[in-house]
């Protein structure tokens, strides 16, 4: 429920135009893989995967404010990975909220809290840049 | 004596039966009933023929520029022989053995010989009749309620009806000629056109009959207008109270149908405020309606002018135009097809507050205060096919809104005519741009050396193709052959392409190339050929050389109607990543990056045994 209220009043107090959901309906798959899929597979392997291994590596280093050094590597890792196939900036782009994934991630010893907010903001995404 | 007086309350109450029966019938004009689904011939067969009475008229099958060509519309039974792209017709008018008006509709597919229908039994609403008369069209995919293509080259041609979309080509264009005022001085009425109609000798409804007369009425006869009236009359020419016109006063339940300044306008494209429904924009030329002033109402006829509505088409053109004197104006295909009207962008005269005697030049609308274009536009413009000069005919067309009421079949003999009268003008100055003889043909300036331009502009539609153009003598290396330059293409989020122009003959010094537009939801790939972009973003090209440097911009948006075009061809939302992941949004398939990240993640359930 949370993506859709934040969109909706996101929009109201700050958009110019109303949500174009016929574009939105053309390709369900693409909003599928986006939305639901592809979060699930990122945060596995980073989140799940390697920030767990660099963590266990690094655990006699102290946090960096909220952020640990696992959180930040990966976060590192995983905007490198960006740039593969993003311009510079959308690959540093996602820099703050692979923090935010990974400091959830430690704070409830669960990926899931991570899925749930890298969903969150691939639908935001989306959806904001639809509007 | 009894047995007489029986026999004549008989025959008396029989002629009385007669008499009552007889002023019973009413004036149903043949014609279609809107909601008979269209039935196909061979040859095909006009939709809606019958009404329009064609003893005085020829219709000659023609090209689109109204040459005649040899194929026969049968004014008998309305089979006309198949007709292809790039067939039109016109249909000649003949009053008193004159040839006065030619009446033309859309060209085939959009419309069909003769160019006048009646539809009867539509439904409308504010108080419009539910009959009509207008134009043989066929209504577009847009607008046909069933959502497929109408048009007459189409599986399931649909004919418009009364109450189809708005501008769904539904007036019929009369074109009054020079016959129409000959003999005739300023000041004065000319000579009259007939449009004669057939009733429905068999109908036996007792109400008169409504129709909305969709017409429009075009300036042909060579010389200024300032009014005109439309006449209804018997088959003798006479008036008859069976027939009447209305302005629709007081129709829609007590409120007016049309608003006093909508009974005679031209084009609301070019003269007519934003109304957010049907006109999303300003007119081009003034926010203020166009034409002329309607008074007469439930009688024979009706007059407009010469008061006009106060818009500043006099102070650009004058009274009414002559079609050797319509303006000429650059236009833009702005949905690149042909069968639709083109939007215009600037026109060849001078601005409404120029001095008397100011010479004409290029000007931008009212939106941008008469602004002369600049040399990017002017480049853009004789680079980019999509912008065509042409003249504004519809500176010529009046469109006129009022009803007939058609009574009793029987006293009107089954016939009535719509006798169509133009005014003539007391001023008839040339414009600006223009002697006695006709308009003078403009040109494109020669444009500076330097200016880079991107076009359409200032918006293009996610999808358009964009023209990149570039004015640079130095790059002219070779006067013998077609050289080439650079420039650099950027948006707004990121995306950024080298873009080489080549020169558009061997010795113009103008280079030009094309690049297309796709929406995207993921970031721009750069170097991809194309420009990724998103709704507002801004699209700009850079040329930079030893001695000049340009830049110019164009903003994206997106039409609702054209949401398919505006995605990618292959149906799926173009790039479809977003979001920030790390698969390769282009490529629209999982490639090695996601395999391995897909592999990494497959480790999640091991990765403590991994890790111990």
């Amino acid at each position: 429920m949370a993506a859709p209220v934040f969109i909706l009043l996101y929009n109201s107090l700050f958009a110019h135009q109303p949500l174009d959901f016929s574009l939105i309906s053309i390709d369900i798959r693409a909003l599928f893989f986006l939305i639901l899929f592809y979060p699930v597979v990122e945060e596995l392997a980073f989140r799940g995967v390697i920030q767990e291994v660099i963590a266990r590596k690094t655990k006699q280093y102290s946090a960096f404010y909220y952020f640990s050094i696992a959180n930040i590597a990966t976060s590192v890792l995983f905007v490198a990975m960006h740039f593969v196939h993003h311009t510079p900036q959308w690959a540093l782009l996602v820099f703050v909220p692979s923090l935010i994934f990974g400091y959830f991630k430690e704070q409830y010893k669960s990926i899931l809290p991570s899925i749930f907010l890298h969903m969150f903001y691939n639908a935001c995404s989306v959806f904001l840049i639809i509007s | 004596m009894i047995k007489n007086n029986q026999k004549r309350i008989l025959g008396l109450s029989l002629i009385t039966a007669l008499l009552l029966g007889s002023s019973a019938y009413a004036g149903k004009i043949i014609g279609a009933n809107a909601a008979d689904p269209y039935v196909s011939t061979t040859p095909p067969t006009q939709s809606g023929f019958g009404g329009w009475d064609l003893t005085d008229v020829v219709v000659n099958m023609t090209d689109v520029d109204y040459n005649v060509i040899s194929k026969i519309f049968n004014t008998g039974d309305g089979t006309y022989d198949a007709m292809v792209v790039g067939d039109s017709f016109e249909s000649q008018i003949m009053t008193n053995g004159e040839h006065r008006g030619n009446l033309h509709g859309k060209d085939w597919p959009v419309g069909e010989p003769a160019g006048i229908k009646i539809v009867n039994g539509d439904s409308l609403n504010n108080g419009k009749p539910d009959n009509c008369i207008m134009t043989t069209s066929y209504l577009s995919e847009t607008d046909n309620p069933a959502g497929v293509n109408g048009y007459l080259d189409s599986a399931t041609p649909a004919p418009t009806i009364c109450s189809s979309a708005f501008q769904s080509h539904k007036r019929f264009k009369i074109n009054m000629l020079n016959a129409m005022v000959a003999g005739k001085n300023p000041g004065e009425y000319g000579n009259p056109v007939d449009v004669v109609f057939n009733l429905d000798p068999t109908d036996t409804n007792t109400a008169n009959v409504r129709y909305q007369v969709l017409q429009k009425i075009n300036n042909y006869s060579g010389v200024r207008l300032d009014g005109y009236k439309v006449e209804v009359l018997d088959a003798s020419g006479a008036v008859n109270s069976a027939v009447t016109l209305s302005l629709g006063l007081g129709e829609n339940d007590g409120s007016d149908i049309w608003s006093w300044d909508s009974m005679a306008t031209f084009s609301h494209g070019l003269w007519g405020a934003a109304d957010g429904d049907h006109f999303p924009t300003d007119g081009f030329f003034d926010i203020v309606a166009a034409g002329l002033k309607v008074s007469g109402h439930n009688t024979s006829v009706i007059t407009g002018g010469p008061d006009t509505l106060g818009s500043n088409y006099t102070a650009l053109f004058g009274y009414w135009l002559p079609s050797k004197w319509q303006p000429t104006g650059i236009f833009w295909d702005d949905d690149n097809d042909p069968l639709t009207d083109a939007a215009l962008v600037a026109f060849w005269g001078t601005a409404p507050d120029a001095a008397v005697g100011t010479a004409p030049s290029w000007h931008k609308g009212m939106v941008d205060n008469w602004a002369i274009p600049t040399d990017s536009e002017f480049l853009a413009w004789s680079t980019d096919p999509l912008y065509n000069m042409g003249e504004i005919e519809d500176t010529l067309n009046l469109g006129l809104n009022y009803i007939v009421n058609v009574g009793s079949n029987v006293l009107l003999a089954n016939k009535f005519i719509i006798r169509i009268t133009p005014h003539i003008a007391l001023d008839q100055t040339p414009p600006s741009y223009a002697d006695e003889n006709g308009s003078i043909d403009p040109e494109l300036p020669d444009i500076t050396d330097g200016p880079v331009a991107i076009s359409p502009t200032p918006t293009f539609i996610i999808g358009d193709i964009l023209t990149l153009s570039v004015k640079d003598e130095d790059q002219n290396m070779d006067p013998a052959v077609k050289d080439t330059t650079t420039v650099t293409v950027t948006t707004d989020t990121g995306d950024k392409e080298t873009v080489t122009l080549t020169e558009t003959e061997v010795d113009s010094a103008i280079f030009n190339a094309t690049i297309i537009s796709e929406i995207t939801t993921a970031s721009p790939i750069q170097g991809d050929a194309k420009m990724n972009v998103i709704k507002d973003s801004v699209v700009t090209v850079s040329y930079v050389d030893n001695t000049h440097s340009d830049t110019a911009s164009t903003l994206a948006t997106i039409v609702t109607d054209d949401t398919d075009d505006a995605v990618d061809s292959s149906g799926d939302l173009a790039s479809s990543g977003g979001g920030g992941c790390t698969y390769n949004p282009n490529s629209k398939s999982f490639d090695m990056m996601f395999f391995f990240i897909a592999a990494l993640g497959l480790l999640f359930p091991f990765r403590r045994r991994f890790l111990k």
